[in-house]
């Protein structure tokens, strides 16, 4: 009894020891995420495909390239394509250009196809690109949506008071309009490109903003859900550009904005490969938009959204 | 000796010779401390190997040709008591069973396998659960379980419950009848259940008895303590998850009695959002129990469990959820051989959502309420044969999530659920054989939207429904069981159950607890889940040691799964997110237990697999579901140190669940002129890659006083994950820097948790 005893007392004594030793260390602060490894198994036979057609006329790119592994940051180009786009009975052929324009940087880069001649997308209308490379067809098809004109109260700007003063001439005579990058909840899903010009910078700056037809909780939560500041001179005017889209290039959108700067621990789904309108296995996706254009000076902005 | 021997024969046996009329011997099995009722505890007669089982109301009943026997009464944990009786007519015995003293108990089944009534299921007391190792000091039923063989889970803290290829809603999970839709407190690291207010527990996860239906995997059936009976006593615990208290006692002096349990978390009444403590979760949850006892043949039970659990964030984020059920039980005994329970219960479950920011406020809500109506007859007509009969209907209201962001919710709905059984349970000498047949049907009524879906699972017509039924479903449930059982050792089993299932949970990820999971009734465009199973095992069994193995295959018709991207908020036509199949499953599961003995335990090993066939997810049709654990090894061992000082520890190793990783990517430039260009991901078919193994040692440490103290003292010490294993939880591609290498951010569980719990009981 007494060696029963003692070999449980030398026993308690020890868990006891280790409870403490471990309840010491306070594990309420211990980091609970850490970056690990994973393995990359590239499928090289996929094509990418980035572009679209507008209703505007002009010379249309679009971009073929192929997946990249994990570690690279270098897309590898598709060239000899034969690229050709449908628009009811019209055929418009596209060429390959080492030439690609991004913004207003022009750079090389292989695997850049741009329409032979300046064209148009035609609202109503379906618009089926065709690409044959390597003895496959890909056909990726989209229908350009009829645009309605810009009402100014569909984009929900509100001033920024004056954040601080300053004597520099950057910030001498500057507003801030606020607005927020995605919407949600709207008849039809839209997409708005508001265009200033910084000409302390001589810049053009391009912002954003996403009108989604139904409401995302990933979307709602995710930080980029916060508001895009446009920084702008009070005698300047500002660009509206609207582009409409249609439901399944809006439903590719959200699935990208899922998988990318939505993908948030809480409400992530089930990770999965965004909706392509690409055939044949091919990824990205080629669409159609309709365009309406609007110049605003700012100060009668100011003043619609003092109105508001 | 052998004279005496041969008068107790004689005694016994003789006058069966001369008798030929039966009489019945039924009573209540009950607990001499407390006065509650036992169930599942035996009553032996050796000599001519009749036996006979409590009911899950204590009550007992066994018809014998009248004569001398020795009738023996046994509960796991008691003390074994013999009644000698000459039986000249119908008797009513009712039989106060003594607990085992701890210095002579040195029988500690994990999980009891019942042979008495040949069925098989997992049976869990309080005391077991309490001796087991938990997470937080908190002992905890669902935890309890998934220490069983085949029964998995999908990581840390996970409350949800995956059995033999069961997806964690085809589980009912009952609380007196009631059905609780959510098992989560703190998302998922504990259960609903208060370990202060379970009196017992039984898992069917192999044969499902005809009475029960409404899931396709198995019932978990819960049953509140109802009071003492003789004495007032009052308990309080903490641990370092929460504190927790029970009241109990007679309102009439073995009449009638009370039960009152609250429990509520710690971290939130220290800790308040903030930005150093982003998320912050608490929980309570109050369970009471009345119990009215007007005459030997009429018992009144009334019993509620109401659970709240709240998780905040410093400045957006609320998230609330809780069950509600309360029951009504009426006991009839019309005669010594005929017992009846008549049941109304309700079930409430919601969940709410709300976040806001700078300029507006997303609200969202979910749930499900339940009235219930049940009856149920017991005929007990001889020792060899019994039957079953009863019916169910219930009502159920569905509200399967609506947020102020839209008029385009999906419309509520309502349906009722109606289902009749009859099961006969027959012996043949050493052959059981339990058979019975389960009619259910289910019927969507009232006012609704819907949708007739084309081809590609897009709207092309909307129903507008007004009152009466719109749509309805039919369901044939046959179910047998035939167990041999050889000299009380080899038992050989074969069970075949046809089950059905008519709601179904959506949520937008695999993890036990979302914060967007709804449940969602049956509907022209969701069939019914009809599971068809095989189960098929052996067992020995000498007292000591416990050996099983078991196998089974089951096949589930219309399973569900999403297609990629779904959207399952705000989305009126929810059901054109889903895609149907079937799921197949099989396993094999090997056991062996040591019983008895100071040193305890348990070691087992399962093969499994559970693998969907649904068109239009992935490109071969064919793929793994999200729970697919093939390899499942547990090892439990139980050392009584001393009468008062036990300790447990447990092992287990289990292959990682399915998941879908990245293995490329591409650069998109979404929007013409758009300087931002996204990184997208690309990744291989649905489940194809899977978490790294799981494996974890936790370790317990419990001791308390024994004797009739008037004031009792139980101190658990414990290590949960005692060697630190980073066990993944999940993995977000979110901060995924595609340019910088392949990694990826996983997250996991906190390490090693120290818990300690103490309890005082005041008698």
């Amino acid at each position: 009894m007494h060696t029963i005893l003692k070999t449980n007392s030398s026993f308690i004594a020890f868990f006891v020891y280790l409870f403490l030793l471990l309840s010491c260390e306070n594990f309420y602060y211990e980091d609970i995420s850490e970056i690990v490894p994973i393995s990359s198994n590239l499928n090289e036979t996929t094509i990418i495909v980035n572009g679209s057609i507008t209703s505007e006329n002009k010379f249309h790119s679009l971009t073929l390239t192929k997946p990249m592994s994990l570690n690279s940051m270098n897309p590898d180009s598709i060239s000899g394509a034969h690229v050709y786009l449908v628009i009811e009975t019209d055929t418009f052929e596209y060429q390959e250009s080492i030439y690609h324009n991004y913004g207003d940087i022009v750079f090389r880069q292989h695997g850049t196809y741009i329409s032979k001649d300046s064209i148009s997308g035609k609202p109503n209308c379906l618009h089926s690109l065709h690409i044959e490379y390597k003895d496959k067809v890909y056909i990726a098809s989209d229908t350009m949506i009829k645009v309605k004109p810009l009402n100014l109260s569909e984009l929900k700007f509100y001033y920024q008071p004056d954040l601080f003063e300053s004597s520099t001439p950057y910030f001498k005579d500057k507003i801030i309009l606020n607005i927020l990058c995605h919407h949600f909840g709207y008849k039809q899903p839209n997409i708005y490109q508001i265009i200033t010009v910084d000409k302390y910078l001589n810049k053009k700056m391009i912002s954003t903003v996403y009108h989604h037809n139904n409401i995302d909780p990933q979307g709602v939560l995710s930080e980029w859900n916060k508001i895009l500041a446009i920084w702008t001179g009070i005698n300047d005017s500002v660009w509206i550009i609207k582009h409409s889209i249609s439901q399944p290039y809006e439903n590719f959108l959200i699935d990208v904005f899922k998988e990318t700067e939505w993908k948030t621990g809480f409400f992530s789904e089930v990770s999965a490969n965004p909706s392509s309108n690409v055939t044949n296995g091919g990824m990205g996706y080629f669409y159609a938009s309709d365009i309406y254009k609007k110049s605003i000076p700012i100060i009668e902005l100011k003043q619609f959204i003092e109105n508001e | 000796m052998k004279i005496y021997a041969l008068l107790f024969i004689i005694n016994v046996n003789v006058p069966l010779l001369f008798c030929s009329s039966n009489y019945v011997i039924s009573g209540y099995i009950r607990d001499i401390e407390t006065g509650e009722e036992l169930i599942g505890a035996y009553v032996f007669v050796d000599s001519i190997k009749k036996s006979s089982i409590s009911n899950n109301y204590g009550f007992y009943s066994i018809t014998l040709p009248c004569g001398g026997y020795l009738l023996k009464y046994n509960f796991l944990g008691f003390e074994i008591i013999q009644r000698q009786i000459d039986l000249q007519n119908d008797t009513i015995i009712d039989i106060y069973l003594k607990k085992m003293p701890i210095e002579l108990e040195e029988v500690h089944i994990t999980a009891q396998n019942n042979y008495s009534s040949s069925l098989k299921y997992i049976q869990l007391s309080t005391k077991q659960i309490k001796e087991l190792p938990s997470i937080f000091g908190e002992p905890d039923i669902v935890k309890a379980l998934q220490l069983e063989p085949g029964i998995k889970n999908i990581g840390d803290g996970s409350s949800g419950l995956y059995i033999r290829g069961g997806n964690r809603d085809q589980n009912y999970v009952l609380i007196d009848e009631a059905p609780v839709y959510n098992l989560s407190h703190l998302i998922g690291f504990v259960s609903v259940f208060n370990p202060e207010m379970i009196k017992d527990v039984k898992l069917y996860n192999s044969y499902i008895p005809p009475k029960y239906g409404g899931r396709v995997s198995s019932i978990l059936e819960t049953n509140m303590k109802e009071g003492n009976l003789n004495k007032h006593s009052l308990s309080a615990a903490i641990s370092t998850l929460s504190g927790r208290i029970a009241i109990e006692g007679p309102i009439a002096k073995n009449k009638s009695s009370f039960f009152i349990s609250a429990r509520k978390s710690s971290f939130d009444l220290f800790i308040e959002p903030s930005k150093d403590d982003f998320l912050v979760p608490g929980f309570y949850d109050l369970n009471t129990k009345i119990n009215f006892k007007f005459n030997n043949k009429n018992r009144l039970f009334l019993s509620m469990y109401h659970g709240y659990d709240i998780i905040e964030t410093y400045e957006e984020y609320i998230n609330l959820w809780g069950n509600t059920t309360s029951t009504i039980r009426w006991n009839h005994l019309f005669n010594q051989k005929l017992f009846s329970n008549m049941s109304l219960i309700y079930s409430k479950y919601y969940n709410n959502l709300t976040f806001t920011n700078d300029t507006s406020k997303f609200d969202w809500i979910t749930g499900v309420n339940d009235i219930n109506f049940k009856y149920d007859l017991n005929w007990y007509k001889n020792p060899d044969s019994k039957f079953g009969f009863g019916l169910n209907t219930i009502f159920h209201k569905f509200t399967p999530g609506e947020s102020n962001y839209t008029q385009r919710n999906i419309s509520r709905s309502r349906a009722i659920e109606n289902s009749l059984y009859i099961f006969h349970n027959k012996k043949i000498n050493s052959l059981d054989i339990n058979y019975g047949l389960r009619l259910a049907n289910f019927f969507n009524i009232g006012k609704t939207t819907w949708y007739t879906l084309n081809e590609q699972y897009i709207p092309v017509k909307e129903h507008n429904e007004g009152k009466g039924i719109w749509n309805n479903y039919g369901i044939i449930e046959p179910r047998i069981n035939i167990s041999l059982n050889i000299k009380n050792k080899h038992n050989y089993y074969l069970a075949y159950t046809r089950t059905s299932q008519f709601m179904q949970v959506l949520s937008n990820n695999t993890m036990s607890y979302t914060f967007f999971e709804t449940w969602i009734p049956a509907s022209p465009n969701i069939k019914p889940l009809i599971s068809n199973n095989l189960f098929s095992g052996y067992t020995f069994d000498n007292k000591i040691f416990n050996t099983s193995i078991e196998v089974y295959y089951k096949i589930i018709k219309n399973q569900i799964d999403y297609k990629d991207h779904a959207t399952l908020i705000n989305n009126p036509c929810i059901e054109s997110e889903l895609r149907r199949g079937k799921a197949y499953a099989y396993g094999i599961e090997l056991s062996l237990k040591k019983q008895s003995g100071k040193t305890t335990g348990s070691i087992s090993y399962v093969f499994s697999k559970v693998y969907y066939i649904i068109k239009n997810i992935t490109f071969d049709e064919k793929y793994v579901a999200p729970y697919d654990i093939p390899h499942d090894f547990k090892i439990l061992i139980k050392r009584q140190l001393s009468p008062k000082l036990n300790f447990s520890t447990f092992w287990t190793y289990t292959s990682g669940r399915p998941t879908t990783f990245p293995v490329a990517h591409y650069y998109l430039d979404k929007h013409e002129q758009d300087n931002e260009i996204k990184n997208v991901p690309i990744y291989t078919n649905r489940n194809t890659e899977r978490f790294p193994n799981y494996h974890r040692l936790d370790l317990n440490l419990s001791y308390k006083t024994i004797g009739d103290k008037k004031v009792k003292h139980e101190i658990i010490l414990g290590l949960y994950n005692a060697y630190a294993r980073k066990n993944p939880l999940g993995y977000s591609f979110d901060s995924f820097d595609y340019g910088m290498g392949n990694n990826v951010l996983v997250y996991h569980f906190y390490t090693i948790i120290p818990n300690i719990s103490y309890k005082i009981k005041f008698n």
